[in-house]
């Protein structure tokens, strides 16, 4: 009895050890539809537009054809300052929405890369960090534009946003390495509200506005 | 008429055709008189010679019936002689100890029969079966007789002419035990038993054992009555009292200790669902393997091919970022269990045994479908299939019952209690439960080594 007890014994104790497996490692789909924007729009006449815009969404372009909302970001540099933008919108069209930060320190070393590391980010994207809208170092840009006909475009670089905000709420790594993406980066959440205004000086008030854009950088 | 008659013939033909016979109604009254006087007998038929010797089939076909009652006795003979052995060694397989005293009265009214054949195989064979029983055969029996006054054995003797002045079958005796109580115990008394002194006999309907050594525990009393016929023998036997020091009747056991090896084919219910409830009924085989603790204990571990289908699980993965995007759909409705089961079994009664351990699988997705799309260079790679979603190890707890209704075949019923999920949540993007719980109904057909040919 006592051998059987001795052999049942470690096969019980393995069973439990393999039943014991965590679950698997899957990281979760990479959709656009994580990434919108909503806001409330007063126009010079006083009336309020819901502006409503959430990857993935499917916008018509000509009968019979629609275009997919995705999630955007890029990077540049302008008069040694440098930008990045994260927006919703669809490649070479018209942005219906983006968000747009600059770098406060200047960027003199031409031969440091354009694209944005991950330090950068969490040095600028922190939860409580709140932003003043221009065109300045350190400063921030949102702008909406019709899309996809490209009718009108509003920014608030030159607008006056004294009364403005725009304040992180959220920040969190997106993307999955493991799988081979070729972007990933920083999932911030703001809110906001400003003005702008487009090249006829027509000036519209944003209210209400939150956002969850991303914001890419890279690794290498 | 007839071309082939002549003229003469047929004139003949005709002349006999046209006569007519006389007739006479006192002939036909003389004939009835006659007949009704005649009451003879019928003349006996004469026996068939007895040395008569006919050849062919017929004389053969005469034997048959003999030939076909000789037959049957040959068989009853032998099923008798079979189950005779397997009494013999379930005896041996028991111990006595004082569970089997407490055993119920229906335990000890089974002794009878099994006592007055033990008994009378004692008084046939010639040679008993060595550590078998302690009912050894008529040779040693006789021998204790022979020698009773010798007291040299170490077998108990008893006194010659006491065995002769009384009328007892076999009666287990020991010194200084007048009025036995129920409470005898022969390995306690076993000490006080003096192989030469005189035992007194005592009521045959208190006194018969069946297991134990005899040489250290009983003593036997071979009386004249030996030759009794077996009702007699079965009588006495059947008027036993439960508080006796009367061993009942072991159980059931298997006539094979040890190992044990069992072909297993059955029937599996699986839930495969929950919500709502869906069953997947599909056949399993395996094999087991038992070894025999004591005779009513055994542990025993098999191995299950078991195939469930109906799972119909889906798990979908779609990735999209700019410049690309990617989708992927596995599905899967079929699962291969290696089921290991590890159990301890309880024999409760006469071919009846509840059992209880935990059964291991490995859980094996079988046929799985999907597909898997991507557009454009930049969309993300998923390297999935379906066995990275499904447990690969699954635990689970058995209770079964199983009823053995031959030496080589036994029923078993069961259920199984899956404990884990087989399904990873974050996979399929769902959080229901799916466990391996099944019922299981199978048959077992036992394989014992000398079924086996032998290797040349």
């Amino acid at each position: 009895m006592s051998h059987i007890r001795n052999s049942l014994l470690p096969i019980a104790a393995l069973c439990l050890l393999a039943s014991c497996k965590k679950e698997g490692v899957f990281p979760e789909d990479i959709r656009p539809a994580d990434f919108y924007t909503q806001f409330a729009i007063e126009d010079a006449t006083g009336r309020d537009t819901l502006f409503s815009l959430r990857g993935e969404d499917s916008v018509p372009l000509i009968p019979g054809y629609n275009l997919t909302i995705e999630y955007l970001s890029n990077a540049y540099v302008r008069d040694s300052i440098r930008y990045i933008w994260g927006g919703l919108g669809v490649s070479f069209l018209p942005i219906p929405f983006f968000i747009q930060l600059s770098n406060p320190q200047p960027q003199t070393d031409p031969f440091v890369p354009v694209e944005w590391q991950a330090e950068e980010l969490e040095q600028l994207l922190y939860p409580g960090k709140t932003w003043q809208f221009g065109n300045a170092p350190g400063e921030a840009v949102i702008g909406i534009a019709d899309f996809p006909d490209g009718l009108w475009s509003f920014n608030s670089a030159s607008a006056d946003n004294t009364q403005g905000y725009l304040r992180v709420l959220d920040v969190s790594d997106y993307g999955a390495p493991d799988l081979g993406t070729p972007y990933f980066g920083k999932k911030v959440r703001f809110q906001f509200a400003c003005s702008v205004i487009n090249a006829d000086g027509e000036t519209w008030t944003l209210r209400d506005g939150e956002a969850v854009m991303f914001f890419r950088y890279y690794t290498f | 008429m007839d071309p082939q008659l002549s003229n003469d013939e047929q004139k003949l033909r005709d002349k006999i055709l046209q006569h007519a016979f006389p007739f006479d109604e006192k002939a036909w009254e003389a004939m009835q008189r006659l007949l009704d006087n005649d009451r003879r007998p019928a003349p006996p038929i004469p026996p068939p010679s007895e040395t008569e010797t006919r050849p062919g089939p017929a004389g053969v076909r005469k034997w048959w019936p003999l030939l076909l009652l000789l037959l049957l006795a040959v068989c009853i003979l032998a099923l008798w002689q079979n189950n005779r052995r397997e009494n013999f060694s379930d005896q041996g397989a028991t111990s006595y100890n004082a569970e089997n005293r407490h055993a119920q009265s229906d335990s000890v009214r089974m002794a009878g029969p099994l006592l007055a054949v033990t008994h009378q195989a004692s008084l046939e064979n010639q040679q008993p079966l060595p550590g078998k029983t302690h009912a050894t055969g008529a040779h040693e029996q006789m021998q204790r007789r022979h020698n009773l006054p010798t007291g040299t054995s170490r077998s108990p003797m008893v006194s010659a002419d006491y065995a002769h002045s009384h009328s007892t079958a076999i009666v287990p005796a020991a010194k200084g035990i007048s009025d036995p109580t129920p409470a005898f115990d022969p390995l306690a008394d076993a000490s006080r038993v003096d192989p030469g002194a005189a035992v007194p006999m005592h009521d045959s309907s208190s006194l018969l054992s069946q297991t134990g050594e005899p040489d250290s525990t009983q003593a036997w009393i071979i009386s004249p009555l030996d030759t009794l016929p077996l009702v007699d023998i079965r009588l006495a036997a059947e008027s036993l009292l439960p508080d006796s020091i009367i061993r009942p009747a072991p159980l059931y056991t298997n006539p094979h200790p040890g190992w044990e090896h069992a072909w297993i084919f059955g029937v599996n219910a699986n839930a495969v669902d929950h919500d709502p409830l869906r069953i997947s009924v599909l056949p399993h085989i395996g094999y087991l393997w038992r070894y025999r603790l004591t005779p009513r204990t055994a542990a025993q571990g098999e191995i299950i091919l078991k195939y469930v289908t109906g799972y119909d699980w889906r798990a979908e993965f779609y990735d999209a970022v700019p410049g690309g995007s990617a989708q992927l759909i596995l599905e899967n409705n079929n699962l291969l269990f290696i089921e290991l089961p590890l159990t301890i079994q309880r024999q409760v009664s006469a071919g009846h045994t509840w059992m209880a351990g935990l059964k291991p699988a490995l859980v094996f997705p079988m046929f799985p479908s999907g597909s898997n799309s991507s557009s454009n260079f930049g969309a993300p790679r998923r390297n999935y299939t379906m066995r990275d979603g499904v447990r690969y190890f699954d635990l689970g707890l058995v209770l079964g019952w199983e009823y053995r209704f031959g030496r080589r075949w036994a029923l078993d019923v069961r259920y199984n209690q899956g404990i884990f999920d087989l399904t990873i949540d974050n996979f399929f993007r769902s959080t229901e439960t799916h466990l391996n719980s099944d019922l299981q109904v199978s048959l077992r057909h036992f394989v014992f080594k000398k079924d086996k040919p032998k290797k040349k």
